[in-house]
């Protein structure tokens, strides 16, 4: 994928914009032609701009933007002189670079012999952008400049136009520039090797790179060289992969593991396969990743070999690859991987099997759950729970109620992920029945992995609103979490029943849960419950959970706009109506500016209010004028910041 | 990469380097004492990093790098003297030494041949360029997102990045994060149905012409305004812009479809198993529900899925929210690392470790690759497919006209205004 102007581009570009009169609906940029504008008439009103003496420098600055995007031919000839204007030249450069007219061109090549320093830098680089093949005898007699910096845009120039000619020059350079340059002309010439590639000059591109690959240049630099040539040649170029695979420099390995990832061969993977056979084990484990990377089954037996390697490196990453490679027939060594005394062993192993995909593996470790003991039960009953291995439920269960803690617990957490909801009851019996950290840890664990999944909220809610009476105060605190977690209205109406008449505990929690409620639609529950509440810190929960709903939450607008209205109404403290505020300037218009006139007065909150009256009305001054006219008196009258007046002051006379 | 396997891969940090350099001259085993701590790595194993423009964001993913203990952060290169001694400061403190390094000059910085990797966290208008100078000097790059300013950009970026072979790793982290992962696996695995809508959560996308008023310029020591400004159009120095002021304003900002799209884009091209491409349709007037506001951008792919940006109407899952529509199902998902979905999908709900925006386990993809060679899970190939939407969409949302993006030339089609708008002229003497 390279980015460039193609000369049959610009003069298809240049034809359509003579024919076909291009007009946005609604602009929502000052930079484009707004609708009515004709792009000649006004890349003269940009260019007049451009050459008053009394237009600002910003003024000049979007002028020059705007030719940028519509400049007609008329602008070349206007800009071209400031091209050695120091202050304007980038500038100019900017309105010409993307102007599709080959005037640009020429006014570029002719730029050349009156420029030094940036100024030509720049005029070169844009040559380059522009691919100008015209350009290429002019660029050519800057290579040998006695500024670098010259010298090295020139190059890269003519990496891009890539004709023969900037081809032999390049080479040329490549073999006599010495130091910081060689690297530069380097570059040109890979990026030229690109450019063949993109023209469909295979040959081309190789015999560039070969050249650079053999030139005497930094080592990233034949390192890039040697990667492209191999990706260039696709399956012809594995013998060189090969070669990279085999050396002794740990870096030109690494070029050939990057290339092994980037060719889409199975060519590629026999020769892996072949190498896996004869490197090192520190190799071994690097090219067993890339087969990985790759999806290269066919050394599976290899990759299994290497799983039980002495080699630690070497036997992380074979486990690691069988979560790509392997399947149901690996689950043994796996397990046994899985129970090694390394704890790295054992996490790459409880990855692999927990991630490995398919149905016969889920079988596995099904049969694994029915028939082992001790220690190996422990794990396959672990496996099975974060596999969610459905057809070992029923053992989960029976195991749920074993005399030995670490198979007991491991079942419990794993029946979180296993059971269906009419288990769910059972679950927070356990709980609170639970005689150890342990217990409840493992049953707290289970309770929410069964909550999230479970497709009828309302059902669960309703089995854990269920277990709420008679439960200590503690788990009582958890079943309300877990209700909002759940959410929807039974989950809604438990936590709200919880806020009016539970213990202190309780309520302190379901009013928390209130306020990171995850639903619009608790937004009348939530008002009904801040009228209800006698005691303040409670009230003052639930109307900051109500304003949330209007703040973070997804309401209609008018809907927004009802919390605000009668928060304002029943907040008590600065604080709560502050924030009415802030979300009425988060969502501006006509209504919301309405209510924070109305607030102006309210000595709470007045200065809030005016800040928002201003914040919102300079949002929607050009769309709503009558409403912003009869809301800026109120903010000048009651401001006392002397930027809000201003500010008030400069909207009203906008808005009449 | 399952959310089990990104969890995994924080623990798979001792692997043989891939790469030789001059660490090789360095003793063996470098001594706690050595590195500043106590811990004891390899030189085999060390990756030696160095940072350009850290503040901010940047912070976060320089502690993240500093823990990992096959990391050796030695130097930073910034053109605000502030910054400089500040990310100094913060790394000296943390290998209790006085060894980072500080630089003004990019390319004396990239000129070190014992830095391997660059952590790029500048402003946006830098990132692209930083990139490419530090791939055109053979390093590998984390670079902070919108990794470029335009479609040009983009496609310079991969491009560049390819040629030289270095890994690239975009700080879009959601791509190693949880829930999200859970999401695409969702999409990838059938749940969902035939997917046929993405959602992409973004922001208000304008940007602003005017400049600051003028400020007495600092000296160069302090402050080089010149580079800092880099491969932008000139305007007289404020010292706003350099406190980040600079967001919002055109010449250095992509608005905020980039701001957010980078991300959220990113996350629906992943879901949708778009990496490859992007959309070829991309139309600012939609008049979809009113709740997804004014701001939407409604693209197409060739295949007739559709990827809607818009900046409101989310379940208020947190920041950078992503939707995906099926024919079976939705789910939704943000930064709060809560998920909601259709009841049918609900089933396939896990609890999963999620973690914000943290970068540790991105970071942690970038460094294995690395040493594997292997490519990042926001390499340059994919960042330039979903920045080139974010951009096309930008360009339909200024013109505020439908385009048709041909996506192998990356040319609007019968649209030279948008064409014209795919580029802007690099200041001398900076080129891609």
């Amino acid at each position: 994928m390279m980015f460039r102007f193609q000369r049959s581009w610009i003069v298809a570009a240049a034809l359509l914009a003579a024919i076909v009169p291009l007009r946005a609906m609604a602009q929502n940029s000052e930079l484009p032609l707004q609708a009515g504008q004709d792009e000649q008439a006004e890349t003269a009103k940009c260019v007049a701009i451009i050459q008053s003496a009394d237009a600002t420098d910003n003024a000049k600055a979007v002028a020059f933007k705007r030719l940028a995007i519509f400049g007609t031919k008329y602008a070349v000839n206007e800009l071209a002189p400031l091209l050695q204007d120091p202050k304007w030249a980038h500038y100019a450069r900017y309105s010409l670079e993307p102007l599709p007219d080959p005037s640009v061109d020429e006014a570029f090549r002719a730029a050349l012999a009156k420029l030094q320093g940036n100024l030509l830098i720049g005029v070169v680089n844009s040559i380059g952008v522009r691919q100008d093949a015209d350009a290429v005898e002019g660029l050519t007699g800057l290579l040998g400049s006695r500024d670098e910096g010259v010298a090295a845009a020139a190059a890269a120039a003519l990496g891009r136009i890539a004709t023969k000619e900037a081809i032999a020059q390049l080479k040329q350079q490549l073999a006599k520039t010495e130091g910081r340059l060689k690297i530069d002309v380097a570059d040109a010439c890979l990026a030229c090797a690109d450019e063949l590639l993109a023209k469909g000059d295979g040959p081309g591109a190789v015999d560039m790179l070969e050249t650079v690959r053999k030139a005497d240049v930094p080592q990233f630099v034949v390192e890039a060289a040697a990667q492209n040539l191999i990706l260039a040649q696709g399956e012809e170029g594995i013998p060189l992969l090969v070669e990279q695979l085999k050396s002794d420099n740990l870096a030109m390995r690494g070029v050939g593991l990057r290339a092994a990832r980037l060719i889409q061969s199975a060519a590629v993977g026999k020769a892996l396969l072949e190498l896996l056979g004869q490197a090192p084990p520190d190799q071994q484990a690097k090219l067993i990743t890339a087969m990985a990377d790759r999806g290269d089954k066919g050394g599976l037996a290899e990759v299994v070999e290497a799983a039980s390697s002495n080699v630690k490196e070497l036997r992380l990453a074979a486990i690691e690859a069988l979560v790509k490679l392997g399947g149901a027939d690996q689950v043994g060594l796996l397990m046994k991987a899985a129970a090694d005394a390394d704890p790295d062993v054992v996490a790459a192993a409880k990855m692999v099997l927990v991630g490995m995909p398919g149905a016969e593996v889920d079988a596995a470790v099904a049969r694994l759950v029915a028939s082992s003991q001790g220690t190996a039960l422990a794990l396959a009953i672990e496996i099975a729970g974060e596999r969610r291995v459905m057809a070992a439920s029923g053992a989960l269960k029976r195991l749920a109620e074993s005399d030995n803690e670490q198979i007991r617990l491991a079942a419990v957490k794993a029946l979180g992920t296993t059971i269906a909801l009419d288990d769910l009851p059972a679950l927070v019996r356990r709980l609170v029945a639970a005689s150890s950290a342990a217990e409840q840890e493992a049953a707290r664990q289970a309770i929410k992995d069964t909550g999230i999944r479970m497709p009828d909220v309302d059902a669960c809610a309703e089995k854990l609103a269920g277990c709420l009476q008679g439960a200590p105060a503690d788990v009582q605190v958890f079943l309300l979490e877990m209700l909002r977690d759940v959410s929807g209205p039974v989950a809604l109406q438990a936590v709200i029943a919880a806020a009016e008449s539970g213990e202190d505990a309780v309520r302190d929690a379901a009013t928390r849960v209130l306020g990171e409620w995850l639903d619009a639609g608790a937004a009348p529950r939530l008002l009904e419950l801040a009228k209800k509440l006698d005691e303040a810190k409670y009230r003052i929960r639930a109307i900051r959970g109500y304003i949330r709903i209007a703040r973070q939450l997804n309401p209609s607008d008018e809907e927004r706009m009802a919390i605000c209205r009668n928060a304002l109404a029943l907040a008590d403290r600065a604080d709560e109506k502050k924030l009415v505020m802030e979300v009425l300037g988060r969502y501006p218009s006509a209504a919301s500016l309405a209510i924070a006139v109305s607030a102006v007065g309210d000595r709470d909150v007045s200065e809030e209010a005016c800040a928002a009256a201003v914040s919102i009305a300079g949002k929607i001054v050009d769309a709503e004028k009558a409403a912003v006219a009869a809301a800026m008196p109120k903010v000048i009258e009651a401001a006392n910041r002397a930027e809000t007046v201003t500010r008030a002051k400069s909207l009203l006379d906008r808005a009449k | 990469m399952s959310q089990r396997q990104a969890a995994y891969s924080r623990r798979r940090f001792l692997r043989a380097a891939a790469r030789a350099g001059a660490v090789l001259a360095i003793p063996q085993i470098i001594p706690g004492s050595a590195l500043g701590d106590h811990r004891v790595v390899a030189p085999s194993e060390r990756i030696v990093i160095g940072g350009f423009g850290i503040r901010g964001r940047g912070m976060h993913d320089l502690n993240c790098m500093l823990n990992e203990p096959d990391v050796q952060f030695v130097a930073i290169c910034d053109v605000q003297k502030a910054s400089r001694l500040k990310v100094k400061e913060a790394v000296d403190k943390f290998y209790k030494n006085t060894k980072c390094e500080m630089y003004a000059n990019p390319h004396e910085f990239l000129a070190r041949p014992d830095i391997d990797a660059v952590l790029i966290a500048t402003g946006d208008r830098w990132h692209t360029m930083a990139a490419i100078l530090a791939a055109k000097a053979g390093k590998d790059i984390y670079s902070e997102k919108p990794c470029s300013t335009t479609i040009a950009e983009s496609i310079a970026l991969a491009d560049t990045i390819k040629r030289y072979g270095v890994v690239y790793q975009a700080g879009t982290q959601r791509r190693n994060i949880g829930n999200f992962i859970l999401a695409a696996d969702l999409c990838h695995s059938g749940r969902l149905g035939k997917l046929h809508t993405v959602h992409a959560n973004t922001l208000a996308p304008a940007t602003s012409q005017e400049w600051l008023e003028p400020q007495e310029q600092p000296s160069e020591e302090d402050v080089d305004w010149d580079v800092w400004l880099g491969p932008c159009p000139w305007r007289p120095f404020n010292s706003r812009y350099i406190q980040g002021g600079w967001r919002g304003h055109f010449d250095f900002h992509g608005g905020g479809i980039l701001e957010w799209g980078s991300h959220t884009v990113d996350l629906c091209q992943w879901a949708a198993q778009k990496d490859h491409t992007m959309p070829s349709l991309y139309d600012p007037n939609v008049s979809g529900p009113a709740e997804y506001g004014t701001n939407q951008v409604l693209c197409t792919y060739d295949d007739g899925v559709k990827l809607l940006m818009r900046d409101a109407g989310w379940l208020g899952l947190g920041t950078c929210s992503a939707r995906y529509e099926g024919d079976r199902g939705w789910v939704e998902t943000g930064d709060s690392g809560k998920m909601k979905t259709s009841p049918s999908v609900r089933q396939f709900l896990k609890n999963v470790p999620t973690a914000g925006t943290d970068a540790t386990n991105h970071i942690r993809d970038f460094l294995n690759c690395i040493k594997t060679r292997g490519i990042a899970q926001s390499n340059a190939d994919r960042v330039a497919n979903s920045h080139i939407a974010c951009h096309a969409a930008y360009i339909a949302w200024q013109l505020g006209r439908k385009l048709t993006l041909d996506t192998k030339k990356i040319e609007f089609v019968n649209d030279a205004e948008a064409n014209r708008m795919r580029s802007r002229a690099y200041r001398e003497p900076w080129r891609s």
